[in-house]
C-alpha cells in the first residue's frame, strides 16, 4: 500500500512542532498529539541558523 | 501611568500563548496595558514605534521575552514577574505527556508510530522543521507562511518521491482520519474527500456537508500556491490520487481558486480518468456546463457541499441539482438608511466567493483583493461604495492575531461601518471550529448591540460539535437582530436582493 493511503487507515499520531494550541486541539477532539519543546534553532540567529543549513546539507548530499 | 519593561533570558513561548498571557495580564486591576512578545529584530522594532526608548529593549535577543506593562500606580520588578507567572500558569496551553521531546528526532525514539507532523512555527524556521520530518518519513503540514516558493517546491519535490503529503506552506485547514489540524470544524466520518487550496472553502464546504447530514473521509489542505505553475499542484493531483485509491471516499472535491491554465488541463485529465465522481469549484471562474461525464462544477461552495452530500448519500447527483438557486420567500427589508453593502471578512475565499457572486448580480463592487470583477480600494481603512473587505489579508495581520482569533480590529472597524450613513446593508462571517474565537458573536456584541436601521447579516460557517456551540452562537445573533444564514451564497444574494429592491 502507498504511503498516503496507509495513512488513511493508521492511527493518526501527530507531533505539534509550534503553537501549543494546536497539540490542546487534537487531543481534545480525540486524537494522538506529542508536543514538541520548540525554541527556534541556533538561538534564532538568522546567519547561524544558514551556516547550520549549509553544512547539514552538504552532509545530506554526500550521504 | 506607569511603564515597565522587563527581558526575561531564555524564555520562549509561541505568538498565540504569549496573545493569550497578554489579554488576561490586561484584565487584571491597575492594569492598563500589557504586552509579552519575544525579543525579535520586528518585535523590538515595533515596541520602539510604540515610543518606548528603554536600552534594555535593544540588548533583547530573539529568545528572551520581553514583558512591556503599563500600570495606574509604581509596581516592583518582582511583583510583575509573579503576576506574569500566575496568569502563565493559569492560562498557558496543556499537552498531553510529562515528557516534551526538544526535536523530531528526539520524539521519534519515544514515540515510534508517529506519522504526521504539524509544523506552526515562524515562517523563516518551517521550511528546515518540514525537510527534516520529511526526512524522517512523516507526512507533513505546515501552517506557517512567510515559506519561499523554491522552499516549497523543494519540499513538495521530496514529499512526492517518498510518497509523503505535504500539506501547505500556508495550509490552515486539513481533517486526517476524521481528526481536525489547525483551523478546522469537527465533522462526522463520510464518504466526502476533499483536497483544497483554500482554507476556508474546505472549512465552509466540510461544515456544510455534516450540517446536511453526510461525513469526511479526508479534507487535505494544499496551501494557496499549489496549483501555481510553479508548483504544478503536486499535492491536489497527489491527494486526488489518494483519495481515488481510498475505499471510504465515494465523491471527492477539489477547491480552488482558478489554477494556471497547464495545471487546471492537468487536474481534470487525471480526475476524469479516475473511477470517482469529482466535483470541481474554481472560486470565480465561469462554469459552461455544470457537468462534463464524471466531473460535476458547482456555482459556489454550499453548491460544492449539496451535490457531495447526494452523491455521498444516494449514489448520484440528481439532475435538479446541477443548478443552485437561492430563493426568498418574502419581500426583502428596507434599511432606514444608507445605499451600500459593507463586508468585513475574515476568511479570504468568502471575501472572495461574495465578490464573485455581487458582481454576477450587477453590483459594483471595491476591495482590498485582487480580483477581476471589483475596483481596488484607495485605502484598505476606508470603505468606498460597495466594499468587501478581507480583514484576514496581509496588510491588516502584519505583526497582529489574524481576525479569526482576535475580533478587535473587526469590532472597531465594524462601528465605523454600522456609523456611516451610506452603509445599508453588514455583511459578515462568522467561523467557529477548533483554533478560532471562542465567543466571536459575543465579542462583537458591543458593535452589533448599535446597529439600528441597518441590516445585519452573518453567515455562521461551523458545526454542532464545535466547541463554540453553534446552536448558542445563531440564537446570540438573533437576540442581537443579525440575519442568519448557514449558507455564505445565500447571505450573498439576500444582500443582493435588498440593495436590488431599490436601484
Amino acid at each position: 500500500m502507498k504511503n498516503i493511503n496507509e495513512l488513511f487507515v493508521s492511527k493518526l499520531k501527530v507531533l505539534n512542532i509550534g503553537l501549543k494550541d494546536f497539540n490542546g486541539n487534537i487531543l481534545n477532539s480525540g486524537g494522538e498529539s506529542i508536543n514538541v519543546n520548540w525554541t527556534p534553532p541556533a538561538d534564532g540567529d538568522p546567519e547561524l541558523l544558514e551556516i547550520i543549513r549549509k553544512i547539514k546539507e552538504s552532509s545530506a548530499a554526500g550521504q | 501611568m506607569k511603564k515597565n519593561i522587563i527581558i526575561q533570558k531564555n524564555s520562549y513561548f509561541d505568538s498565540v500563548e504569549l496573545m493569550k498571557f497578554s489579554k488576561a495580564l490586561k484584565k487584571l486591576e491597575n492594569i492598563n496595558d500589557a504586552q509579552l512578545i519575544m525579543g525579535t529584530d520586528a518585535n523590538k522594532k515595533f515596541l520602539i514605534q510604540m515610543g518606548l526608548k528603554d536600552p534594555k529593549i535593544a540588548d533583547a535577543a530573539p529568545l528572551d521575552l520581553i514583558i512591556y506593562m503599563e500600570s495606574e500606580s509604581d509596581l516592583f520588578e518582582e511583583d510583575i514577574i509573579l503576576m506574569v507567572e500566575e496568569v502563565m500558569s493559569k492560562t498557558a496551553s496543556t499537552t498531553s505527556s510529562l515528557y516534551e521531546p526538544s526535536s523530531i528526532e528526539g520524539a521519534l525514539k519515544t514515540y515510534r508510530d508517529i506519522n504526521l507532523a504539524l509544523i506552526s512555527v515562524p515562517g523563516q524556521y518551517a521550511a528546515w522543521e518540514a525537510l527534516n520530518a520529511l526526512r524522517n518519513d512523516l507526512h507533513v503540514m505546515i501552517f506557517s507562511d512567510n515559506v519561499s516558493l523554491e522552499d516549497e517546491i523543494r519540499l513538495k519535490t521530496l514529499g512526492k518521491e517518498k510518497d509523503l503529503l505535504v500539506m501547505g506552506p500556508d495550509c490552515g485547514t486539513s481533517i486526517i482520519n476524521n481528526i481536525p489540524l489547525g483551523f478546522a470544524n469537527r465533522t462526522n466520518k463520510g464518504g466526502v474527500g476533499l483536497v483544497s487550496a483554500s482554507g476556508t472553502g474546505l472549512q465552509a464546504v466540510t461544515a456544510m456537508v455534516h450540517n446536511l447530514g453526510g461525513g469526511i473521509s479526508q479534507a487535505i489542505g494544499t496551501g494557496g500556491r499549489d496549483l501555481s505553475k510553479e508548483v504544478g499542484g503536486i499535492t491536489m493531483l497527489m491527494g486526488l490520487d489518494a483519495l481515488m485509491a481510498d475505499e471510504s471516499t465515494k465523491i471527492i472535491v477539489l477547491i480552488s481558486k482558478p489554477p494556471a491554465s497547464e495545471v487546471a488541463d492537468k487536474i481534470f485529465k487525471r480526475a476524469s480518468e479516475g473511477s470517482k465522481p469529482v466535483i470541481i469549484y474554481f472560486i470565480g471562474e465561469n462554469v459552461e456546463s455544470p457537468r462534463k461525464g464524471d466531473l460535476y462544477f458547482p456555482k459556489n461552495l454550499s453548491h460544492c457541499a449539496i451535490m457531495a452530500v447526494a452523491q455521498e448519500k444516494y449514489g448520484s447527483i440528481p439532475e435538479e441539482m446541477l443548478d443552485y438557486s437561492t430563493e426568498f420567500r418574502n419581500t426583502p427589508p428596507r434599511p432606514d438608511t444608507g445605499l451600500f453593502i459593507r463586508g468585513l471578512y475574515t476568511g479570504g475565499t468568502l471575501a472572495d466567493e461574495a465578490i464573485t457572486i455581487l458582481a454576477s448580480n450587477g453590483v459594483d463592487i471595491n476591495t482590498n483583493l485582487h480580483h477581476k470583477s471589483a475596483r481596488p480600494v484607495k485605502d484598505p481603512l476606508v470603505s468606498e461604495g460597495h466594499c468587501i473587505i478581507d480583514l484576514g489579508d496581509d496588510f491588516f495581520t502584519r505583526g497582529k492575531a489574524h481576525p479569526m482569533i482576535d475580533p478587535a480590529s473587526r469590532r472597531k472597524r465594524l462601528q465605523i461601518e454600522i456609523k456611516d450613513p451610506h452603509t445599508a446593508v453588514m455583511l459578515l462571517d462568522i467561523v467557529l471550529g477548533d483554533g478560532a474565537h471562542e465567543d466571536m458573536v459575543d465579542a462583537l456584541s458591543p458593535a452589533l448591540s448599535e446597529h439600528s436601521g441597518k441590516i445585519i447579516c452573518a453567515y455562521v460557517l461551523g458545526t454542532d460539535l464545535d466547541i463554540q456551540d453553534m446552536a448558542s452562537q445563531l440564537t446570540k445573533l438573533k437576540e442581537l437582530g443579525v440575519f442568519c444564514f448557514e449558507s455564505h451564497s445565500d447571505m450573498v444574494e439576500f444582500a443582493s436582493k435588498v440593495v436590488g429592491s431599490w436601484s
